[in-house]
C-alpha cells in the first residue's frame, strides 16, 4: 500500500518540548522537508489535553518537562484506546541505559539523541508515519469488508428457505423438515435445497463447492440461478445434475467442483428419486435401523461428458432421509475429531425418529468432538415421510 | 503434507504424508512442475495420506490436465481408509488409474 507524499506531508505532528528555542528549531526542520501541519505545546500536561482533543499522527517527545513529564506521559496515553498505538518519538540529551529503557517500557516507540541530527528525525519520523498510515489503511480495509461480508452473508442467507416457507412445506405435505446452515467464514460454498415442485412432490438437496468463502460463495449464487432458470419439476434427478454439470463445466476452472446430492420425493408415494455427484452418502433412517445411499458419481463440473443417472428408492412412513456435507464429519485437526461411516451411523440409529432431534443430537455431538471452530461449512438437511 | 520423490528415467513415484487439504496448494504446485520435466508416468503414492479434502481432489484434477497436455499418465496407488472411501464417492477412477 504505497503511501503518496502529500499524504505523509498532512501528517498531523505535535512537538511536546519545554524548550521553546528547541521546538522552534524542530519546527524549522519538518517545515523545510515540506510537512504542513505541525503543533507545538509546552509540557506534558498540556501535550496530554492536546491528544485528547485531537489525535495526532505522531508526536515528537521531550522527556524532561515541568509538570508532566515524558514517561508520565507516554504511560498515560498507552492507557487509551485510541492513543494506544499513535507513535511517539522520544528525544532526549544525555541519557542512559536504564532511562532509555524506561522510555520505552513506558511506552515510547522510537527515541533519537538531542541535539537532532537532522535527516535521522526525518527518516525516523517517515518510517513510523508511514507505519501509522498503513495500519490504518489496513484497519479501513479490514472494517469495510467485515461490512461487506456481513452484507454478503445476509444476502446467501436469502437463498435459503425461510424457517415459514420450511413450516409451510412440512404441513402442505405432511412431512417432517429440519435443516441446519453454519458457513465456515461469514459466507461459505454449501447450499441446500427444499422445494415443491408440484402437489405431491418435493425436490432435496445439498451442495458443497470446492473451498469456502467468497470464491465458493460466488459459485453457490451461480448455480442458485441455473437452478431457478429452467423449470426444474420436469427434470428427473439425473437429467438435471448431467444439465447442472455441463454447464458447471464451461464455468469453473480445472481444480473447482460441486458435490451434489439432489432428490425428489413423492410425499404419496414415497418413492426416492435421486442422483448423486460425488456428495457424501445420504443416510436413511427407518425402524430397521440406518444405511446409507451408497451412490457414487463424478463431481459436478470436473468432466464435460458426464451422465448421472437417476436411482429409486422406496420408503416407508416415518423414515427420515438424511443429507449433510462433509463440514460434519471432517475437521482438519483430524484423529478423534473426524467422525467415521460407523460412527455416523451409529449415531444416527440412536438419535430419536425425529427430523428436528436427529439434527439437534447430530450438531451437538459435532461441537462437542470437534469444538467451536467452524473450518468448513456445515449443511444437515433432514426430512421425514 | 510432506512428500518425498525417486525418479527413474522418464518414471517418477511421489510419495505424500500426512493430510492433503487446501493448505497444501503450494507444496503440489511442485509436484505438478514435475510433469513440466520431461516425466512420462508418475505415480502419487498415497499409502501414507490419512485424509483428503475437496481441495486436494481438486488439486489432483490440476495434476490430470497437466499431465494430459504433457502427454504423461498419472497412476494413483496405495489409497485406504479416507482418501480410498473420497476417491470411490467422487469416482477418480473414472479420471485417474488407480492401482
Amino acid at each position: 500500500m504505497p503511501i503518496n507524499d502529500s499524504q505523509l506531508f498532512q501528517a498531523a505532528i505535535l512537538i511536546v518540548e519545554d524548550d521553546e528555542a528547541n521546538a522552534v528549531y524542530l519546527t524549522e526542520v519538518l517545515e523545510q522537508a515540506g510537512f504542513c501541519n505541525i503543533s507545538h505545546v509546552k509540557d506534558g500536561e498540556a501535550g496530554l489535553s492536546a491528544v485528547h482533543a485531537s489525535v495526532p499522527d505522531i508526536v515528537i517527545l521531550d522527556i524532561n518537562m515541568p509538570k508532566v513529564n515524558g514517561y508520565e506521559f507516554c504511560t498515560a496515553v498507552r492507557k487509551q484506546e485510541p492513543l494506544k498505538h499513535m507513535p511517539i518519538l522520544v528525544q532526549s540529551g544525555a541519557i542512559d541505559d536504564n532511562k532509555l529503557t524506561k522510555a520505552f517500557l513506558s511506552g515510547a516507540t522510537d527515541f533519537i539523541h538531542k541535539p537532532v541530527n537532522n535527516e535521522e528525525l526525518l527518516a525516523r519520523l517517515c518510517v513510523h508515519l508511514e507505519n501509522q498510515m498503513m495500519m490504518r489503511e489496513l484497519a479501513h480495509f479490514r472494517s469495510r469488508l467485515e461490512r461487506e461480508l456481513e452484507q454478503a452473508r445476509s444476502t446467501q442467507e436469502s437463498l435459503l428457505p425461510t424457517q415459514h416457507a420450511l413450516d409451510a412445506l412440512a404441513k402442505q405435505f405432511n412431512l417432517g423438515v429440519a435443516t441446519y446452515f453454519q458457513p465456515s467464514s461469514e459466507i461459505g460454498g454449501d447450499l441446500y435445497l427444499v422445494m415443491p415442485l408440484d402437489d405431491v412432490r418435493v425436490a432435496v438437496s445439498v451442495v458443497d463447492f470446492t473451498g469456502h468463502g467468497i470464491n465458493a460463495a460466488l459459485n453457490i449464487f451461480r448455480l442458485h440461478t441455473m437452478l431457478y432458470s429452467i423449470n426444474i419439476s420436469e427434470h428427473s434427478p439425473g437429467e438435471l445434475l448431467s444439465y447442472i454439470n455441463g454447464k458447471l463445466h464451461k464455468l469453473l476452472p480445472t481444480g473447482q467442483f460441486a458435490t451434489m446430492f439432489y432428490a425428489i420425493l413423492n410425499s404419496h408415494t414415497r418413492t426416492l428419486d435421486y442422483a448423486m455427484a460425488g456428495a457424501p452418502a445420504p443416510i436413511i433412517k427407518s425402524k430397521r435401523g440406518a444405511k446409507f445411499i451408497d451412490e457414487t458419481g463424478l463431481p459436478l463440473g470436473t468432466r464435460e461428458a458426464t451422465g448421472y443417472d437417476t436411482h429409486r428408492l422406496q420408503l416407508k412412513k416415518e423414515d427420515i432421509l438424511l443429507l449433510y456435507s462433509d463440514g460434519l464429519t471432517e475437521t482438519p485437526s483430524g484423529g478423534s475429531a473426524y467422525l467415521s461411516d460407523n460412527a455416523l451411523l451409529k449415531q444416527v440409529e440412536k438419535a430419536a425418529a425425529n427430523a428436528d432431534v436427529l439434527l439437534k443430537d447430530l450438531v451437538s455431538n459435532r461441537y462437542e468432538r470437534a469444538g467451536d471452530a467452524v473450518p468448513d461449512d456445515i449443511t444437515l438437511l433432514a426430512v421425514q415421510c | 503434507m510432506e512428500y518425498s520423490k525417486q525418479q527413474e528415467g522418464t518414471n517418477c513415484t511421489v510419495t505424500m504424508r500426512g493430510r492433503f487439504t487446501f493448505s497444501d496448494r503450494n507444496m503440489f504446485d511442485q509436484i505438478i512442475q514435475i510433469l513440466a520435466s520431461g516425466i512420462k508416468q508418475l505415480t502419487l503414492d498415497f499409502s501414507e495420506v490419512e485424509f483428503i479434502d475437496s481441495a486436494g481432489l481438486g488439486m489432483l484434477l490440476l495434476a490430470q490436465d497437466e499431465a494430459e497436455k504433457a502427454n504423461a499418465t498419472i497412476i494413483m496407488t496405495g489409497a485406504k481408509g479416507h482418501v480410498e472411501k473420497m476417491f470411490k464417492v467422487s469416482r477418480f477412477d473414472d479420471i485417474f488409474v488407480i492401482q
